[in-house]
């Protein structure tokens, strides 16, 4: 059973005095069974099928980036989970690259901070920074709500969504929002395991029994992420010499700590890590169990390395496989409009 | 089962709690006697001691550097006025400014009608709205008053040249900020109006506050431009700039339109 949040119920009631306003309709938002209650707070950006619609144009749209070429999507593709398909850096303005591997989007509800060091304090505001990066879309945000404001679809669409034909930043903010809020992923089969509806092969079992001993402290269930920062024993990358949370917090502790990145959809959107140095699977579990570099902030988890045998790491992957979610990475609502 | 059951009724519950609050719009007026939004304008008046701050002109600071200034903004938000008959704190929804010396000096917003003594705000953004998502208006991102990562939003800023700066073209870019822990360069200023004035719906309060520029250099922390070239980022030093220009406002004068 899916608890369905009302909230979004909230938007009509107030507008009525409004006058010629057009009525939004509230999208309800479903936490799959077994999930946790959602960080994000929907009462302030209620979500309505006119601003998630919106948010789905702005999101495909390159009018968001300097040259028209790099809308969001240029480096959240659905079929990769709404990360950048088989790249380790994604590729923005003029022919660069971004600084560190794109993350799925999805289960952003659950979340309170955002990137790989936290840098952002609210997914409303998110957009802002790959909107202006000049190596991704590097764009004036004066300059988008321009171009926005110059397309009679966009003036109809926001009028559709807020009421009026006002286009602002704070709009297609919200609108970005919705859209992006609305991607949960929680049916893989694992999900449907844990529902009852399929059962675990005996490789995927085994897998699981070692997931949750060896890797589910970090990685826990049913998010499979704590949303902690941690240093998991990665060599620097000379060239980058990204120093992950730190360069938030300017505090020693969090030097080379990133988010642990939830581990769902996890086939869709390799290759891993922050800098996507890992193309595949077995060179993460090769890590975790052989290679992991000391440094002053890693991980006492990972002071003695993840001994895993190969049978372990052949059964890993293949419950990790189980986290794959073909129904979102499939849902016709989220993929490019027309 | 019942849990659940219990839950979506008390969410659903919840909601329609919010629908009533957010629809019976509670605000200051409700309070006894009956009170009518009554205009205030509080007036800035940026300044380089006791001239005027004109862009572009040359000044000379506490260490006898020379400068010209290119930008000044800041932020001045969450006005309280007090109350002379009741001693009441009122505070002002939604009071949200940037001075900017290249735009808007004033701060236009009403208060309830009454006698008021004592005015204050808050210099810089609060930290609820530093974290509540996209904004708008004053704190429109599209400002370029908003770091585009976990800084939130500049609080104050000041641009300019001198030849004390070795940075391309003698800039130097004093960019404030930092709204959480140690490093909050937040404060709040408050003044005595000269007397107590009567808020009413058909006159309007205008109220002059002084910016002193020359005030971020010095008192209590030194700060030469030589020395602090480039400030673009919340930390230690950013602070140190908060602890000065919190103190360049003073105030002038309060009187009826």
């Amino acid at each position: 059973m899916a608890l369905v949040l009302t909230g979004a119920l909230l938007t009509e009631s107030c507008r009525k005095s409004d006058g010629g306003a057009p009525a939004t309709t509230p999208m309800s938002f479903t936490i799959p069974q077994g999930f946790p209650a959602t960080k994000h707070d929907f009462t302030a950006n209620p979500v309505t099928k006119e601003g998630f619609e919106l948010g789905r144009k702005l999101f495909y749209d390159g009018k968001l980036s300097k040259d028209g070429n790099f809308p969001c999507a240029s480096c959240h593709q659905q079929f990769a989970a709404f990360a950048t398909f088989d790249h380790d850096l994604s590729h923005g303005f003029n022919n660069q690259f971004t600084t560190r591997n794109a993350p799925g989007l999805f289960n952003l509800a659950w979340q309170s901070n955002f990137h790989w060091d936290g840098g952002i304090n609210n997914l409303e505001v998110q957009p802002l920074a790959p909107i202006t990066a000049p190596n991704e879309m590097a764009e004036d945000i004066n300059a988008v709500v321009e171009k926005l404001k110059q397309d009679e679809k966009y003036r109809t669409m926001f009028r559709s969504a807020f009421g009026t034909e006002e286009i602002n930043s704070q709009r297609m903010l919200k609108a970005l929002t919705q859209f992006m809020l609305m991607m949960t992923s929680g049916n893989s089969k694992y999900d449907k395991v844990k529902r009852g509806e399929e059962t675990f092969n005996i490789a995927e079992q085994t897998g699981y029994e070692i997931f949750k001993a060896k890797c589910a402290s970090c990685h826990v269930e049913p998010l499979f992420t704590d949303h902690s920062y941690r240093n998991n024993g990665l060599a620097v990358n000379s060239f980058l010499k990204d120093p992950g949370r730190m360069r938030i917090t300017n505090k020693k502790e969090d030097s080379l700590k990133f988010k642990v990145p939830t581990l769902r959809n996890i086939y869709e959107t390799y290759p891993y890590m922050h800098d996507g140095r890992f193309w595949n699977l077995s060179q993460v579990l090769e890590h975790y169990s052989t290679g992991i570099n000391q440094s002053n902030t890693l991980d006492p988890l990972l002071q003695n390395k993840i001994p895993l045998t190969a049978t372990d790491k052949f059964n890993l992957i293949y419950f990790l496989g189980t986290l794959s979610d073909t129904s979102f990475t499939k849902d016709k609502r989220f993929v490019q409009p027309l | 089962m019942k849990m659940r059951v219990t839950r979506v009724t008390g969410l659903m519950a919840l909601s329609l709690a919010l629908i009533v609050t957010s629809c019976n719009k509670r605000t200051v007026e409700d309070q006894n006697p009956p009170t009518v939004p009554s205009p205030v304008e509080v007036r800035f008046q940026n300044k380089v001691g006791f001239d005027n701050l004109v862009l572009n002109t040359q000044y000379s600071n506490q260490f006898l550097e020379f400068f010209r200034v290119t930008e000044f903004k800041y932020y001045v938000s969450n006005f309280q006025f007090i109350n002379s008959n009741t001693g009441d704190t009122i505070s002002i929804p939604e009071t949200y400014f940037l001075i900017d010396e290249k735009g808007s000096k004033t701060a236009s917003f009403n208060i309830p009608s009454g006698d008021y003594y004592e005015m204050s705000f808050l210099v810089g953004v609060d930290a609820a709205r530093n974290e509540s998502g996209a904004q708008t208006g004053a704190l429109d991102p599209a400002l370029g008053m908003f770091w585009d990562r976990t800084k939130g939003y500049i609080m104050a800023k000041m641009e300019g040249t001198s030849p004390a700066s070795t940075q391309p073209g003698n800039v130097f870019r004093w960019h404030i900020g930092g709204y959480k822990g140690q490093y909050s360069v937040l404060g709040r200023r408050t003044f005595k109006l000269g007397g107590t004035f009567n808020a009413s719906a058909n006159r309007k309060i205008i109220i002059n506050i002084a910016a002193d520029a020359r005030a971020w250099f010095a008192n209590p922390n030194n700060l030469s431009i030589g020395a602090n070239q480039l400030v673009t980022e919340p930390g230690e030093l950013a602070k140190k700039f908060g602890q000065n220009y919190f103190k360049m406002f003073s105030f002038i004068s309060a009187a009826y339109e």
